[in-house]
Formats: C-alpha cells, structure tokens, sequence
C-alpha cells in the first residue's frame, strides 16, 4: 500500500494524520539551553513541540552554551530534563575536546548518560585530532553512540571518518547534517556501514532528496536541530520527499524511529 | 429545435469548463512563478551571505520579503505567515553580524542558515504540492 496516499491537508503544513496515528517519531536532535548566537529553547518549549508534532522521544543535548568550558552546566540542564522526563529522552553530553574533558565524560558515564554530541567548528578541532581520537576511543569502550556535527565549516569529511571508524570500529556515530558538506563522498564511504547514521536535520530539501535516494534506509534517522529548524517543517519535508521518491511505509518507520530504537531501545 | 438548444447549452458548458481549467492553469502557475521568484532570491542571498556580501544578502531578503507580502494567494497565506518573520529574523541577524569589530562568517550563522534553508524547502514543497 503506497502510504501518500492517506495525505491530507488539515494542518499548517499537511502532515499526514496517517503518518501520525500510525508511525512513531523520534527526533534524533534537539537542543535546550542558550547558545552563544543567542538562541535558547527552554524545556517546557521543547516538550510542547513534542508533543504537538506528536514526537514520542528526542536525544536531547545541550547548544553551544558558553557559560563553562566543559559544559558541565549545560550538561547538567540536561540530566535534570531527563529525570524529570525519562521516557521522553534519550540524553547526550556535549564535550568539548579542549577542555579538561576526562571528568566530565566520567561524572555524565556515571549518571546513565546515552551518548554524546561533538561540534568540531564551534569547539574548534579537527575530526581526526588527538583529543577527539581520545573521546572516540572512550566511548566505543563505554558503547556510547556520539552525534557529530558535519555541517558548514567542515571539508573532506568522508576521509576522516572513515579512518575514525577504522580505527574504533565498534563506536556508533550520528553524523548530525548528514555529512552536507562532503555528501556523496561520505555516501560512497560510509553508507554501508551498520554503525554510521545519516541525521536529517537543517539541511536542503534537495540534500535530503539525495540522501533519501542514496542511502539505505537502514542508515537514516531524522532530526529536527530544534530551535533552529521547527519540528513541522522537519518533518514536512522528509515525509515529502519520501514519498517522492517512492519509499515504503515499513523504511520510513525505520527512519523516523526505528534506527534509533536499535540502538537506544531499553 | 428544443435538441438543438439543449445542444447549444452544452456547448456552452462546456466552454465554461475550459475556461474554469484555463483560469485555474493560470492561478497555479502565478502560484509557481512566486514561489519560483522567492527561492531564487533566497539562494541568491545564502550563496551572498556565504561569501560575506552581506548588504547584497539583506538586498535580496528585502526582495524576498517584498514578494512574499505580495503574494497574493489565500490557500498560500499560512506559509507566508511562516516564511516572511523568518526573512525579517535573517536581516535583524545579519544587520547584527555586521555591526560588530569582528565579523562573523557563515559558519557562525547557524540560525540565519536554518532559516534561509527552511524558507527554501517550503518553496519547493509547495511547488511540489499541485492543485
């Protein structure tokens, strides 16, 4: 059954009811907190999205919050939304590699923390540098699946993550944009590794086009980046451009939560 | 003579229908001609923005801007209702950005980038959404 078909157009942006009643949707990137561009997204906000967009669960981790080096702050905000939240989140810690980073990846291991979110341009380091190897190695250790940002500000990133990978073959990686930047060169490096996933958010509709059209299914998660992408609009444009270019109902699942559920489902 | 009218009549709905087809051919293809003209003006002011010419940047936003308050389309009001703060959000940022010593580059303009790619995925939804 082509699932389009059950479109209609009673919301701003015409998301399908079917798509809602039936599908369970987990967004793979959201934020609360500030960032240093000022934005900010306060939890009760967050919380409202979701459950207006009917987004059962989000990995949710901090901006680029600038009130300490280590995001201990940030991070902190973090764990107190998931315990207030349990079910609704899937909690990550930022880290930024320049800083004394070993305590804090150790206080947020200790508090159950799920995985964690690295920005190579705002934290300023290079993929393959040693301090980020170092972060790497750790979180294959602990099993902890890491989001990172391969957006603008970035070059030749398929080459470097294919060596990360190499080189810690068992960590799982998020690449939060889907590697935009160096698209089809990460495509052909990457796509067919199991432990590597394609993250839809803020992205062009035409980039998600091409990842729709790429990649295996079993390597896509969506994402919203949510404060600066709204979750409607996200969502929108996945589902669109799913049914465009003819995707199952059983892979769109996969994408908007089943990918995800692999790998943080209790 | 009755069958004759009767005819006539259908001959004269006919017409109708054409012209109602013709009229909402036209309709549809004003609605893609805007849309058309709103995301070429947008990637003309990201490919601008990426380059730091920012006063071209926020040249084209205003274009944009002006283009969405003129579309002139009921069934599009509610998207324009999302994109134009949007465009206006953008120009406040970058009229920002250029106010300070040290310029910021796109890179650091995550939330005008987010923007500008947002405006144009609804551009190419609605443009994909026939009537």
């Amino acid at each position: 059954m082509k699932w389009s078909k059950y479109f209609v157009a009673d919301r701003a942006f015409e998301i399908s009811t079917w798509v809602f009643e039936n599908l369970e949707i987990w967004d793979s990137h959201t934020h609360i907190g500030f960032d240093k561009d000022e934005m900010n997204m306060s939890l009760k906000d967050l919380l409202k999205n979701m459950k207006k967009y009917n987004i059962k669960k989000s990995i949710l981790f901090p901006l680029n919050d600038t009130r300490d080096q280590t995001f201990n702050i940030a991070n902190d905000e973090i764990y107190a939304a998931y315990k207030k939240h349990p079910k609704k989140f899937i909690h990550f810690f930022r880290l930024n590699p320049h800083s004394k980073w070993k305590d804090e990846f150790n206080l947020r291991v200790e508090q159950g923390f799920r995985g964690i979110k690295l920005h190579p341009r705002t934290q300023n380091f290079d993929l393959d540098s040693a301090s980020a190897m170092q972060i790497y190695e750790k979180a294959e250790e602990k099993n902890l699946p890491i989001l990172i940002h391969t957006d603008r500000g970035l070059n030749e990133i398929g080459d470097k993550i294919e060596a990360v990978i190499k080189e810690y073959p068992k960590l799982k990686l998020i690449l939060g944009h889907a590697a935009f930047v160096d698209m089809d060169h990460t495509i052909r490096k990457l796509s067919r590794s199991k432990n590597i996933y394609f993250e839809t958010s803020a992205i062009a509709v035409f980039d998600i086009f091409d990842i729709l059209q790429k990649v295996e299914p079993y390597s896509i998660v969506y994402g919203s980046d949510i404060p600066y992408v709204d979750m409607e609009y996200s969502l929108e444009s996945i589902i669109h451009i799913a049914d465009a270019v003819n995707i199952s109902m059983k892979n769109l699942q996969k994408m908007l939560s089943g990918n995800l559920r692999k790998w943080f489902d209790d | 003579m009755i069958k004759s009218l009767k005819n006539l009549e259908g001959v004269k709905n006919i017409e109708e229908l054409i012209q109602d087809i013709i009229n909402s051919r036209r309709k549809e293809n004003i609605r893609l001609i805007h849309y058309l003209r709103l995301y070429t003006d947008i990637t003309s002011a990201y490919e601008d923005l990426y380059v730091k010419h920012r006063d071209q940047a926020i040249y084209y936003l205003n274009k944009a801007k002006r283009s969405g308050k003129d579309f002139d389309i009921k069934k599009e009001e509610k998207f324009m209702e999302k994109i134009i703060p949007m465009i206006e959000e953008s120009i406040v940022l970058i009229k920002k950005a250029k106010r300070k010593k040290k310029k910021p580059s796109i890179h650091q303009m995550h939330r005008v980038k987010a923007n500008l790619l947002t405006i144009q995925g609804i551009c190419v939804i609605r443009m994909l959404k026939r009537s």
